[in-house]
């Protein structure tokens, strides 16, 4: 009677123990893993990446500022500090510190980095959205270049991250400061206007006639061959080709705007018709490239055919075959009833 | 324009352009295609009406899952009645007939006992018994089972169950792989392939273990009947073991929930994955062709690998039975020192290194317990003679042997879950590896299962001690 109570509490204690070692992200082994990487790097690594960004922007960061990005003080700050004029990183004046030629450099590579790995897990794995930037903040002081390069090559060495920041390229490149043409964005989108470019005249006059200004946020309707329809205030625009190749523009990260009329497949009742409209941004990699496969491409013709119990997934009718998709990837699927 | 010129420029317009432009080439090519189908093309539409009202009646929530119950059970009747003669003829065949020919042979030529006792008692006979049990059960499951998937109502299985898959992060062709692992687990390994995303492939893989195989059955159902079935009245007692065994299979399947939730969500998070499901039109099944195919590529390749794993496990079953040291069988000296581990898990020596030594195939799991009871208790007059694998005429004659080895309820009940919870046979490891290519998954796979037995097993004992003395 005894043995199998003492037994029982043996047991039970060896499982409590394997737990608090191996428990994902807070268990011990996990800790000491975390721990192999040195603060310090983690703090000069981060503050070169802070100053580097805001750089990009034209932004000239205080101590203070930067010492709040950190959130760290005191002592440690100025130790911190103390590292990146040491190794060359930073200079100091007065209350503003900016980078040296050295420290944009270390400060590029970490970007590279960072977004190369952000783009990884936006592609090849199906880590949630929300936890891309975390997971590669931790990533970025671990990873060794050789890594990165290989990484870079099996996602198709692509240029910009999955939030639509560039990537910086091996040599340390990025594009000037000048935003994004109409092209990279897709119908149903929403974005600001960062700059118009004033030459030639008349075509910035158009523009301007138009009401159309820097800082505009703006819905992409329609891209088309030669032209593309926006809609500014509730207003819908058409602009050609000619004007909207002088207007740069910039990703919102918001919530993505639906064009009138447009519902998401998920949507679609039973037994109706619809024609698809786009495949939202947030639908990636292989995901995305399933769908294409289906032929699920703007303007093919699809209908709700079968619903699973508790109407999840559901079967759709595409190019004569049934194809069953879960509400969560229908959802990215913008069509229009007809 | 110099080349300098001409990437400088290459390069503004690759910044300009962005990454998506794939995208925009497919929805291109596909625009254009379609676009010449519409002119070009036309459908005669003539099944579609037939498979709309057949998706209708097999995917309505009202008889979708009752009709998939039924063709399941239907199925399962078929392959366990079926089996049973072919299994029997097969026995007297390979196990009785050649076997004792071979033997006869064997004294007439007077090979020296050693050659005689590896190749024969050894190899052959280990590997001539998972023919015999093996062989009619999965002759008779694959094509059922081929015959529905050609026919094209598996997917609507998959369709029909993805919701609850999608709760534990899986993927609803896992239904139709599970099921293949209650025919055989390197079966359903390989069935894993019609998954096509990598994480819920893998999922699909490691969990096709608690799928109770074919293997497994016959021991379940036995064990149940001896120990379950004889604490109740006997007017019960058939129907409280087979209950027993259900409950060990349907435990199966939400470990297997349980294991692919817990698997999305740790060791497989970041894993790729993407579901799609494509329903293809039905089809009336070709019939021959589909018997042909389904017994050269589920069934032969699955037997011949077992077979090619039981020969030599056959020779160290033989040799672990009958190299003494000191007078002393090896057997005997493993059991000695695994009993106590064994009996903290509510099961003993014999079970621990049965199943050690019967790693390729389920089916010789029981022979061998039988064997090494009788030869480390020495019952007098059991079995064809030492170290041999046998099996007895009747289950009162197995109960006898087994509680002569000091077995009770509860070492029932704990052999029953540890035959559900434990390493998938050699044959399925192999195949794992084959399917995932990786040391890493296989090693999870082949481990997992053992360490959730282990638990399971464990805290049962100790709890049913306390509780039933």
């Amino acid at each position: 009677m005894i043995q199998p109570i003492l037994n029982l509490i043996f047991g039970i204690t060896v499982l409590i123990i394997l737990t608090i070692f191996l428990f994902p992200k807070y268990g011990l082994y996990a800790m000491y893993k975390k721990s192999k990487i040195s603060k310090q790097k983690i703090y000069v690594e981060d503050s070169l990446k802070f100053l580097y960004e805001s750089e990009y922007e034209k932004l000239s960061i205080t101590l203070n500022q930067l010492s709040g990005y950190l959130k760290v003080k005191g002592e440690s700050f100025k130790n911190i500090l103390h590292r990146l004029e040491e190794m060359n990183l930073a200079e100091i004046t007065d209350d503003n510190i900016k980078l040296t030629k050295q420290g944009s450099e270390y400060a590029l590579r970490i970007i590279r980095t960072h977004r190369i790995w952000e783009k990884y897990l936006a592609e090849e794995t199906s880590i949630r959205e929300s936890e891309w930037h975390s997971e590669a903040e931790e990533k970025e002081h671990s990873l060794t270049e050789s890594e990165v390069e290989e990484i870079n090559k099996k996602i198709g060495n692509p240029l910009y991250d999955p939030h639509g920041d560039p990537i910086p390229t091996k040599t340390g490149e990025l594009p000037p400061f000048i935003g994004l043409s109409f092209y990279v964005f897709a119908e149903g989108e929403t974005v600001r206007i960062i700059h118009i470019e004033d030459q030639p005249k008349e075509i910035y006059k158009k523009i301007i006639e138009q009401n159309i200004s820097v800082g505009a946020v703006i819905n992409i309707l329609k891209i088309g061959k030669d032209s593309v329809e926006i809609e500014l205030n509730g207003k819908k625009i058409r602009l050609t080709s000619e004007l909207i190749k002088n207007i740069t523009l910039e990703k919102i990260k918001t919530e993505v705007y639906f064009p009138a009329g447009a519902i998401p497949l998920s949507d679609l009742e039973k037994g109706k018709n619809a024609v698809v409209l786009s495949i939202l941004k947030s639908c990636r990699g292989q995901q995305r490239r399933r769908l294409l496969d289906f032929g699920i491409v703007p303007g093919s013709k699809i209908s709700t055919e079968i619903e699973s119990l508790g109407n999840d997934p559901r079967g759709y009718k595409v190019r004569g075959a049934i194809v069953a998709l879960r509400n969560n990837t229908a959802k990215q699927i913008l069509v229009e009833k007809v | 324009m110099n080349k300098k010129n001409i990437i400088k420029k290459a390069e503004k317009y690759r910044w300009e352009i962005g990454d998506d432009f794939h995208d925009a080439v497919i929805e291109t090519i596909y625009k254009e295609a379609s676009s010449i189908a519409e002119n070009t093309v036309t459908d005669k539409n003539v099944s579609s009406t037939l498979d709309f009202k057949l998706d209708r009646i097999l995917t309505s929530k009202i008889y979708g899952f009752p009709i998939m119950l039924a063709l399941l059970a239907i199925v399962f009747w078929l392959t366990i009645q079926g089996a049973n003669i072919p299994s029997a003829f097969l026995s007297y065949l390979l196990v009785d007939l050649l076997h004792g020919l071979l033997k006869s042979f064997s004294a007439f030529l007077s090979m020296p006992n050693f050659i005689d006792g590896i190749l024969i008692d050894g190899a052959y006979l280990s590997a001539a018994w998972v023919v015999s049990v093996m062989l009619p059960p999965m002759a008779i499951f694959f094509p059922l089972f081929t015959l529905l998937e050609d026919f094209g109502y598996l997917p609507r299985v998959a369709f029909n169950l993805d919701g609850i898959y999608q709760r534990v992060g899986a993927h609803g062709k896992q239904a139709l792989t599970m099921t293949m692992g209650f025919g055989c687990n390197a079966a359903g390994v390989v069935a894993s392939r019609i998954i096509d995303s990598p994480r819920e492939r893998l999922i699909a893989i490691i969990t096709n273990n608690f799928s109770l195989c074919n293997g497994r059955w016959p021991t379940q159902i036995l064990i149940a009947t001896i120990f379950i079935g004889s604490v109740v009245p006997s007017y019960v007692a058939g129907i409280v073991s087979s209950a027993a065994v259900i409950f060990i299979a349907v435990l199966g399947v939400l470990f297997s929930f349980a294991v692919s939730w817990s698997l999305s969500n740790s060791l497989l998070k970041g894993v790729g994955s993407a579901f799609s499901l494509e329903l293809p039109p039905y089809r009336p099944p070709r019939f021959w062709q589909t018997i042909y195919t389904s017994l050269i590529d589920r069934t032969l390749i699955v037997l011949w690998r077992a077979v090619v794993f039981a020969a030599p496990a056959g020779v160290v079953i033989w040799l672990v039975a009958n190299v003494e040291i000191n007078n002393i069988t090896l057997a005997k000296y493993f059991v000695d020192f695994s009993n106590p581990f064994g009996m903290m898990l509510g099961l003993n020596g014999v079970i621990l290194l049965a199943y050690i030594i019967a790693i390729p195939a389920n089916e010789i799991v029981l022979p061998t317990i039988l064997m090494l009871t009788t030869l480390t208790v020495n019952i007098a007059g059991a079995g064809v003679g030492n170290g041999v694998l046998f099996e007895t005429d009747s289950i009162n004659a197995t109960a006898e042997i087994l509680k002569a080895g000091g077995w009770t309820t509860l070492t029932g009940l704990s052999i029953m879950l540890f035959s559900l919870l434990h390493n998938p046979c050699s044959t399925t490891i192999y195949t794992i590896y084959k399917e995932t290519k990786s040391m890493k998954w296989t090693f999870v796979a082949t481990f997992l299962p053992i360490l959730l037995g282990v638990i399971v097993c464990f805290f049962t004992a100790q709890v049913w001690r306390i509780f039933a003395g």
